[in-house]
């Protein structure tokens, strides 16, 4: 009986031990529908979401040691969540004004931001970051974390150092960069003007290329798989050192591409221009 | 195409139309200008709000080492395309590649005859870019390592790994551009990997730090 009681005990006081206190937020905050909002968290996660309000409100937890911070004006605020490590451990979510310009960052926090369409310019150092919306404008970077982002912005910058980069929709003028990680475009591509560089990360892009779009490739080492949909109009460059080129009609014009391969799809009446140029890496392009 | 034009009497004119004949009829800009102008916007940009009072702290110095980063980007850009502009004016040879990257350097190498003093200017061009990325990259490392232990473990992991890899990268397309200098795809290649290098510090150096 005695044992029991003590067991009992035990179980009481371990979790309160070892968790961390927590906090709760409730916070609100008037913001013109495109007003300025700035926001840090430094760990845990933060949820930014879209809505047909012109205020902020904050909700959620944050630890107890930490200090929450929340400010502005109705045509500028900002927030944030300050402490150090698991100390500002937080697990918000934050609604804003839809078309509110945001300027979002976590240091080891998760970012996700859904249903915001303005500009939209968020990172993180090691967290993930997803992007679900109708920004017209995407800055978005991580260096050890995922970027998935799924939007059709005119402008959009996407950046990570080893993470993978997934964009799926489409976009005017977009550039994708990273060391290591894999990159995936899907959807509508790019539009205008699409530019890839890796230094080791493979490449697919399975989408298309607006009329007189151009997009260019290029890795030094990854690989690259070009899915590109029956009725692209293009000039396909590849230069690699090994290259598939399944069922596409080869025009071989070494005064095009020296070195490389130039290919015609579809008449390439367009003048859209795709160039892959890969150090060591394996090229291979289909057109279902 | 047809040349329509009387030949010139002086031979010194003859010689001077066939050398512009010879010269390229376009000059492809740069591999990408756009980062290193808007780098450059970005620096002047009024922003409407300060930074958020949160532990976020920044060497005194980051700003004009960004700035002096910024200018390599010009400066490696335009050399790069200078070398471009002799590449394509003198059609360089095919060189024999270096073990382990012999097929991956024939592959971007370009058929027919370049003179002697060609091989030297270029590589003198791609020592030249080479130097000034490294110099830039070495400020911005120094910038790193004093900040180093107060970034978060997983950002140094992952900065560090992508640090080594662009390294290799790098090393691999200088031995490839050692053997054939005037191949514009490999120096292409490696300004795009010196590029990642040099935003990848600046991005390091502008992460938020720990507050202890």
């Amino acid at each position: 009986m005695r044992l029991r009681s003590l067991l009992m005990l035990a179980c009481t006081f371990v979790p309160s031990a070892t968790l961390p206190a927590q906090q709760k937020i409730d916070r609100r905050l008037p913001l013109d529908p495109n007003g300025m909002f700035k926001f840090f968290v430094s760990s845990g996660s933060v949820r930014v979401v879209g809505w047909d309000v012109d205020s902020i409100v904050v909700t959620g937890t944050i630890s107890a040691k930490s200090q929450f911070f929340l400010g502005g004006g109705r045509q500028g605020a900002k927030g944030a969540v300050e402490g150090d490590g698991m100390e500002a451990m937080a697990d918000l979510t934050v609604k804003v004004p839809r078309r509110a310009r945001l300027w979002i960052r976590g240091g080891e926090a998760d970012v996700r931001v859904d249903g915001t369409s303005g500009p939209l310019d968020c990172g993180s150092a090691s967290g993930t970051v997803r992007i679900n919306g109708t920004a017209t404008e995407i800055t978005a970077e991580t260096m050890g974390g995922d970027l998935v982002v799924q939007a059709s912005p005119d402008y959009m910058r996407l950046k990570t150092a080893t993470g993978r980069i997934e964009f799926t929709g489409g976009s005017e003028d977009g550039a994708i960069a990273t060391v290591s990680g894999r990159v995936t475009v899907r959807g509508g591509g790019f539009l205008r003007r699409g530019r890839i560089e890796t230094v080791t990360g493979d490449v697919r892009y399975e989408g298309a290329i607006g009329a007189g779009g151009t997009l260019a490739v290029d890795t030094h080492a990854g690989h690259v798989d070009l899915v590109l949909p029956r009725s692209v109009n293009a000039t396909l460059m590849v230069t690699a050192a090994v290259s598939d080129l399944f069922g596409l009609r080869s025009i071989a014009d070494p005064a095009k591409a020296p070195g490389g391969i130039v290919q015609e799809l579809g008449g390439a009446t367009s003048g859209a221009s795709i160039t892959v140029r890969t150090f060591k890496g394996r090229v291979t392009a289909t057109s279902p | 195409m047809t040349d329509h034009r009387t030949p010139p009497d002086d031979p010194r004119l003859g010689a001077l139309q066939r050398a512009a004949d010879d010269l390229p009829r376009e000059v492809a800009p740069a591999a990408d200008a756009w980062p290193a102008i808007r780098a450059r916007i970005e620096a002047a940009r009024v922003v409407p709000m300060g930074a958020p009072t949160v532990p976020v702290r920044h060497h005194s110095s980051n700003r004009w080492r960004v700035a002096a980063a910024a200018a390599v980007l010009v400066v490696g850009s335009s050399a790069v395309t200078v070398l471009v502009m002799r590449g394509e004016a003198d059609a360089p040879s095919v060189a024999a590649a270096p073990a382990g990257a012999a097929s991956a350097a024939a592959s971007f190498s370009s058929p027919g005859a370049t003179p002697p003093g060609h091989f030297g200017a270029a590589r003198q061009v791609v020592v030249d870019v080479s130097d000034s990325y490294e110099a830039a990259s070495a400020d911005l490392e120094r910038v790193l390592r004093a900040r180093r232990s107060r970034l978060s473990p997983s950002t140094v992991r992952a900065v560090e790994e992508s640090l080594r890899t662009i390294d290799r990268a790098i090393g691999e397309a200088r031995a490839a551009l050692e053997q054939d200098p005037a191949s514009r795809d490999l120096m292409d290649l490696l300004d795009s990997v010196y590029r990642q290098k040099l935003d990848l510090l600046r991005r390091a150096n502008e992460l938020p730090l720990r507050s202890s």
